[in-house]
């Protein structure tokens, strides 16, 4: 079709140089003489986090988006540069609500790759169950955002319900409902008992079961899927060029799963699958996730079953517990004993993590949250109690442009079931 | 080493459609029909919480040593310690600042602080937030409108929600 | 006189409801019986009052003020916003709205919204058509409460034509030029982009249900809806051209903009498309108005499908029984097109209009012919 194109003597409205876009100059002013549209969504529009997305719209049609996030920015990496280690875990599994253990997991197991200390099996069944019970509450959290996106209120509340088992969990095992704190260096901060795993096996049946209702309700309904289907389609190669990471990595083919990979806690004594889709559409970037729970959950039941058959305590590691030290003294006077850790932390804490430093260097983990990589990098200068530098990059941050790439082509409506496909979550991204 | 488990993404043709439909609705009226509630009708009943939940700090002036351990380690700076006047230096905590993350319980060799179940506690400005050593020892003020508390209990994978009668939440039950 | 003649005019054509008009049978004693006279005639003799009360009674009146018309529409506004909340809640494991009157399950929650709206404070923003964007919501009970004109409840009608059922129709189509002017005066992106979806799915659903109430019209061999519930009472409509009671079904969905079609104030999308910019009272007018089309709509589609007033009649209702049994029909419908609220996400714009424009389209064309054939055999 052929376009006419009308000089119009419009300006945009003066305010709009106050609102500092982070837009390429020239884009307002050329979209309000074309027949453009731009319109803001967020950073208070109901379809948005706390994210500000500059649509640019030719008729329904997406021509371009450009993010301008950093509304929730809290400079995490400058303030753990101030606190202790042990400070620091609170603050870093911070960024992602539902997320926490996996957060956390990273953090620490950067400080034990610095230590070079290993962590007691025990420890590292308990950290699997917590890290895939956050990978389960977040992408449940996350069906329920991209639900009522789409305008289904009944797919919000029921992921939501079934979250609280899970914060429910949380809180049996740590105390607290989402941020645990649980996992130290060296372990975790107390042991777990028969009880608390019992239920936690019996909330992965009741997702199960539950799941199913869902799957009828919201996840195979016609609506959703016609919906989601072929909507911002991400091609195999342009979801590498685009450094997209976790489930919506594989949900364009790529198999790459950091558990795989790099496997850390227990996954590699753990039989599970790598759940990868082909599409690249965003019903595949969901569907890529609500079988990963189905993974998680076969992950947890098989964790829970194992650490039942093991003796209980023993859940720090002894190097940090000062046991080793005492150990080989007494090995050196002839007498052997295994080397047991403690089961509590409780009373300790300040004794085993108060005055902890790092030897110089600089310590880099991968660990793959629910929604991607996160990725932990401390660098120490050897002698103080603080971090020198310690750089988090988060997966949120690294699928945005991905994100904002994919939307280019789709329509208005589209935008917000793409933002809930993607689950993005700008707290996570802004860090 | 983890499998490949490699999904099909469904394309919905027109009997799939119809089907999904059908199953949409019939979800929809069985719920309709057979509700499953799992609301906690707060505060009128409340939820059972674990015996390591972590709520307001209890403080035990006798078996504190005045080390600074919870005020060092808190992360949140939420934990300062004051002179008192015979001498010895004891701590306030800023709830204002408080993110119950408890490491000063555990932090305390001497278990001098220690876990309630309060957590839902209301202050009537933020000076008021800061709670000193005598505030910190004095009970605090409860009010509560509920009669009984609720457990989530799963049998065979449903959820049971338990009801509890009126529970004490002034003392957690760990130690 | 004037006052006389009206008077002597209500009088001749009262609704008939026996409880109300007729004497009642207070106690029978052996072979005499004692009748209480009824309300009506209590007042037949007082100036003013008897006057007001004929009119009330009129028959075009009645219609226009109870039912089908305003108190009808009001007491399907008060109950289906609450029930919609409440069913909305059971399927979504929740209790809804239960704490404004406990022991009665919060129905008056209604109640307590509508009095927040009222008090709650008109915000006319800068750059609004202010004239426009103030009497546009009010204008818009217009094109709702004309079609009450022709649609009749069994012996209480206030205009008896062969045109009935084209006629409602055709006001009813009004309703959208309202919304697409509110979006106008409201003068925000939101609201420009939500009004213009609302035309974008009028013309979608709009030729279609008409080519399916057409094809009805057609079987029945008349638009008058007394001749069109008489048909029905063997069969009903549903039964003889299933293919336009679902046509008819899916346009009233997504004319009134309920989900699955819930696009034009989608509030995740456009926050309510156009009515972005309204506060208080004014926003609460709004937002009842899809509501009160809802009801129309049910109205028409349970004349044209499902037996209109036909029921059993009961004695001493009166003239009110097939009104009552239409409203009851009305009103199932009309919580039937609220639960899918639990059960559906929305479509995208362009999928709801290309089913409007090729599937409905071509099931509407061929209800018309099914309705052509019955005309033709002559079954009725």
């Amino acid at each position: 079709m052929k376009e006419i194109s009308v000089e119009l003597p419009v300006e945009p409205p003066v305010e709009v140089k106050s609102l500092f876009l982070p837009v390429p100059p020239g884009l307002m002013e050329e979209s309000y003489k074309k027949d453009e549209l731009v319109i803001f969504v967020g950073p208070q529009h109901g379809g948005s986090g706390h994210m500000r997305i500059i649509v640019r719209l030719k008729g329904d049609v997406i021509t371009e988006a450009i993010p301008d996030p950093g509304y929730v920015h809290r400079g995490m990496e400058k303030l753990a540069e101030n606190r202790l280690y042990l400070q620091n875990i609170p603050l870093l599994e911070r960024p992602a609500i539902m997320d926490c253990a996996n957060f956390n997991l990273g953090y620490v197991r950067a400080i034990e790759k610095a230590l070079d200390i290993e962590v007691p099996e025990r420890a590292e069944y308990i950290r699997t169950i917590l890290a895939e019970l956050c990978r389960i509450g977040t992408h449940l959290y996350d069906a329920g955002i991209l639900s009522v996106f789409l305008g289904h209120t009944t797919g919000f509340m029921w992921p939501f319900a079934m979250r609280e088992m899970i914060c429910e969990a949380l809180m049996r095992v740590s105390g607290a409902r989402i941020t645990a704190s649980y996992i130290v260096p060296g372990g975790v901060r107390r042991d777990v008992g028969r009880d608390v795993l019992e239920y936690i096996k019996e909330v992965t049946f009741f997702i199960e079961r539950k799941t199913k209702d869902f799957e009828k309700i919201f996840i195979m309904n016609p609506v959703t899927a016609a919906r989601l289907k072929d909507v911002a389609t991400i091609s195999k190669k342009d979801a590498i060029k685009y450094g997209l990471v976790g489930p919506f990595l594989r949900a364009c083919g790529v198999e790459y799963d950091t558990r795989a990979v790099e496997p850390y806690g227990a996954y590699d004594q753990l039989s599970w699958d790598v759940v990868v889709a082909d599409e690249g559409d965003s019903y595949a970037r969901f569907l890529v996730r609500v079988n990963e729970i189905a993974q998680s959950i076969s992950i947890i039941r098989q964790a829970v079953s194992i650490l039942r058959s093991m003796p209980e305590g023993n859940v720090i590691s002894p190097d940090i517990a000062g046991k080793k030290k005492k150990a080989k003294k007494k090995e050196e006077e002839g007498e052997e004993e295994e080397v047991k850790g403690p089961s509590d932390v409780r009373g300790k804490l300040y004794r085993y993590y108060g005055r902890l430093t790092l030897p110089p260097g600089e310590y880099t983990t991968v660990t793959e949250a629910a929604r991607g990589t996160v990725l932990y990098t401390i660098v120490s200068d050897g002698q103080s109690t603080v971090p020198y530098r310690l750089r988090v990059v988060t997966p949120g941050w690294l699928y945005l442009k991905g994100f904002m790439e994919s939307l280019k082509g789709c329509r208005l409506a589209d935008l917000q079931a793409v933002y809930g496909s993607f689950g993005y979550f700008p707290p996570e991204a802004d860090r | 080493m983890p499998g490949i488990y490699r999904i099909k993404v469904p394309s919905p043709d027109f009997p799939r459609r119809v089907k999904g439909h059908l199953e949409a609705i019939g979800t929809g009226l069985k719920e309709l029909i057979v509700p499953n509630r799992v609301t906690t009708q707060y505060p009128r009943e409340r939820r059972k919480l674990s015996d390591n939940f972590r709520g307001m700090l209890q403080y035990d002036i006798d078996k504190c040593i005045s080390c600074f351990q919870c005020a060092f380690a808190c992360p949140a700076n939420a934990i300062v310690m004051k002179k008192a006047p015979n001498g010895k230096y004891y701590p306030c905590v800023n709830y204002a600042k408080c993110i119950f993350c408890h490491f000063c319980v555990d932090v305390c060799s001497k278990g001098a602080w220690k876990a309630s179940k309060f957590m839902d506690v209301a202050f009537p400005d933020m000076e008021e937030m800061l709670l000193t050593t005598e505030k910190l020892l004095r009970p605090p003020e409860v009010e509560r409108e509920d009669e009984r508390s609720v457990e989530y209990e799963f049998r065979a994978g449903k959820l049971i929600m338990k009801k509890h009668p009126f529970e004490d939440i002034t003392q957690a039950g760990k130690d | 006189m004037c006052y006389n003649e009206l008077l002597s005019m209500f009088r001749e054509n009262l609704v008939h409801i026996p409880f109300l008009t007729d004497k009642i049978l207070l106690f029978q004693y052996g072979g005499s019986a004692v009748y209480g006279n009824p309300l009506v005639n209590v007042f037949a003799n007082v100036p003013i009052l008897n006057f007001i009360l004929a009119a009330i009674f009129w028959r075009p009146l009645f219609a226009m003020l109870f039912i089908p018309g305003l108190v009808a529409i009001m007491l399907v506004l008060g109950i289906i916003i609450w029930l919609e909340r409440k069913m909305t809640a059971k399927v979504q494991w929740r209790y809804g709205p239960l704490e404004v009157s406990r022991p009665i399950g919060g129905i008056i929650q209604p109640l307590a919204d509508g009095m927040r709206y009222l008090f709650q404070e008109v915000i006319v923003h800068g750059e609004a058509h202010r004239p426009y964007f103030l009497q546009f919501p009010l204008i818009s009970f217009l094109p709702v409460l004309l079609p009450i004109l022709v649609i009749p409840a069994g012996a209480i009608y206030a205009i008896r034509t062969p045109y009935a059922i084209p006629i409602a129709i055709a006001l009813v189509a009004l309703i959208p030029i309202v919304l697409i002017a509110i979006g106008w005066a409201s003068n925000s992106k939101y609201a420009y982009i939500g009004s213009m979806r609302e035309v974008f799915m009028y013309f979608a659903y709009e030729i279609a249900m008409i080519i399916a109430a057409m094809a009805m019209v057609v079987a029945y061999g008349s638009g008058d809806a007394f001749v069109i519930v008489q048909k029905q009472s063997l069969i009903p409509g549903i039964l003889i051209n299933p293919f336009a009671c679902l046509v008819f079904f899916v346009a009233t969905a997504m004319a009134t903009a309920r989900f699955p079609f819930e696009i034009p104030d989608a509030d995740s999308e456009v926050v309510f498309g156009p009515f972005v910019e309204y506060t208080g009272i004014i926003f609460g007018v709004v937002m009842t108005l899809a509501y009160e089309k809802l009801y129309i709509l049910s109205l028409l589609l349970s004349i044209l499908f499902l037996g209109g007033w036909n029921g059993p009649y009961i004695v001493w209702l009166g003239d009110l029984s097939p009104a009552i049994w239409l409203f009851i029909k009305a009103f199932v419908l009309v919580v039937i097109f609220v639960f899918f609220r639990t059960v559906y996400g929305r479509y995208r714009l362009d999928q709801a209009v290309r089913a409007g424009w090729s599937s409905l389209l071509a099931l509407s064309f061929v209800s018309l012919g099914v309705g052509v054939c019955i005309a033709s055999a002559g079954w009725f």
